[in-house]
């Protein structure tokens, strides 16, 4: 143990001692005549030499590679810019105004939620109204889900349904027909929001012709079919009022 | 003569370099020129001597740093070093390699002997000398045998050794001394 111990100690001490002395290495093994034949191994005669073509080829890839790579990062870095930096400019108030209204257009439109069309199903009030005396198949076909929903509504409309008033003389809201509340409150010529204007005279598909009610017009409309009834609103509900008198 | 072909080398090497990074096919064969022979000296007095030939992982370490070549950054001594690390590294590949190859029932004298330096070793004089030396080499401990070849055979500095081997300066003088110090032992020379 104590010899080890000497040995260790004696070996560190002539690796300091060797540091010590000597820092760079050149002149020891370029003196060594032990490796006087080790060297002039290493020596390489000058022989002109030609590099492979595969390895040529695989440099050219490499540098290909490399190009495509730089052409991604500028793209990505150029679609960070359009996608985050800009918009983000624009709402700052760094960028001109033309070019923040397009943000903000696009911004909006991308905002905007998703409509999905609901399926069309017949509501039961112009089913039964076509019970009075019309044919099945003359029944327009674009109910609403509010439409269908609110069977009991239809028939005993509010006389003073003043939501669905609202909801049909909101400014935003599609032209639809008005709810004819049975009081003449709307006496179907106020012309709110009703689209399509159908005379007093229109026949209904089961022959009966309906003389001097302004309000029916919708009625007529939705037993003909042939006139679009772009109905979003309860307004629907006024047929089977209509079918009542 | 070599001394100042040395001196002046790295810093015209050093612009070769610079422009084979950034895609000069011809500063690139330039570089290949200038290191590749002893790059295969060294591959083939380290440890493939032919099996795998030593061109073959010569060639396996050009195409790594061809690959790595565009991220590489540094002079041409830091090249020099990254260059020998990546022989290194594709040198230990292929010993495994070989020592995961099964085995042959030939007869023993039918196989070549590993040591042919017929290849490489056109100019040296004394072959017996060279053969000599390097099997002595190669009985030393593996760190002292690769930092002699490193230190001879690639002419690399201490620094450049280091950074070939991941070791700190210092480390290589030390190994570099205590192979010397059982390099004479065996021949049986007298001790410094």
């Amino acid at each position: 143990m104590n010899s080890l111990w000497v040995w260790i100690r004696n070996k560190i001490a002539a690796d300091d001692a060797y540091l010590n002395v000597s820092t760079h290495l050149g002149e020891d093994l370029g003196g060594e005549p032990i490796f006087a034949a080790l060297r002039q191994f290493a020596n390489p005669p000058v022989v002109p030499s030609a590099v492979p073509v595969l390895l040529l080829e695989a440099f050219n890839a490499s540098q290909k590679r490399v190009s495509r790579r730089r052409k991604f990062r500028a793209g990505s870095g150029a679609l960070f810019g359009i996608v985050i930096l800009i918009p983000s400019l624009a709402y700052a108030g760094v960028l001109p105004s033309p070019v923040s209204r397009i943000v903000q257009r696009v911004f909006n439109v991308i905002s905007l939620p998703i409509q999905i069309p609901s399926i069309a199903t017949p509501s039961p009030s112009m089913t039964k109204s076509n019970s009075v005396g019309l044919t099945p198949g003359s029944t327009n076909e674009a109910p609403d889900a509010e439409h269908s929903q609110s069977p009991d509504e239809s028939q005993t409309p509010q006389p003073s349904d003043e939501s669905n008033s609202e909801t049909n003389t909101s400014p935003g809201s599609e032209p639809s027909i008005l709810p004819s509340t049975g009081d003449g409150e709307h006496d179907g010529h106020d012309g709110l929001s009703l689209a399509p204007q159908v005379d007093s005279n229109l026949s209904v598909s089961g022959g009966a012709e309906v003389d001097g009610l302004p309000s029916i017009s919708g009625l007529s409309e939705g037993l003909d079919g042939s006139l679009p009834q772009p109905s979003t609103s309860p307004g629907s509900g006024e047929t089977v009022h209509v079918d009542g008198n | 003569m070599s001394e100042e072909a040395s001196v002046s080398e790295p810093d015209a090497l050093d612009a070769v370099l610079r422009l084979a990074i950034k895609g000069d096919q011809i500063c690139f064969g330039e570089l290949w020129r200038a290191l590749n022979p002893r790059l295969e000296r060294f591959l083939y007095a380290q440890g493939a001597m032919g099996d795998p030939p030593a061109s073959d992982v010569a060639s396996e370490t050009w195409l790594q740093v061809v690959r790595d070549l565009p991220r590489f950054k540094g002079d041409y001594r830091d090249f020099r070093a990254w260059l020998y690390q990546v022989g290194r590294n594709r040198m230990i590949d292929a010993a495994r390699l070989k020592a995961r190859r099964p085995k042959t029932t030939a007869d023993i004298d039918d196989i070549e002997p590993i040591w042919a330096p017929g290849d490489f070793s056109d100019g040296v004089v004394n072959r017996a000398e060279l053969k000599e030396i390097i099997e002595k080499i190669h009985a030393l401990p593996p760190a002292q045998s690769e930092v002699l070849m490193l230190r001879i055979v690639a002419d690399l500095s201490v620094e450049e050794t280091a950074k070939a081997m991941k070791k700190t300066p210092n480390a290589i003088r030390v190994l570099v001394h205590r192979a010397l110090a059982n390099l004479r032992e065996q021949i049986g020379g007298v001790e410094q």
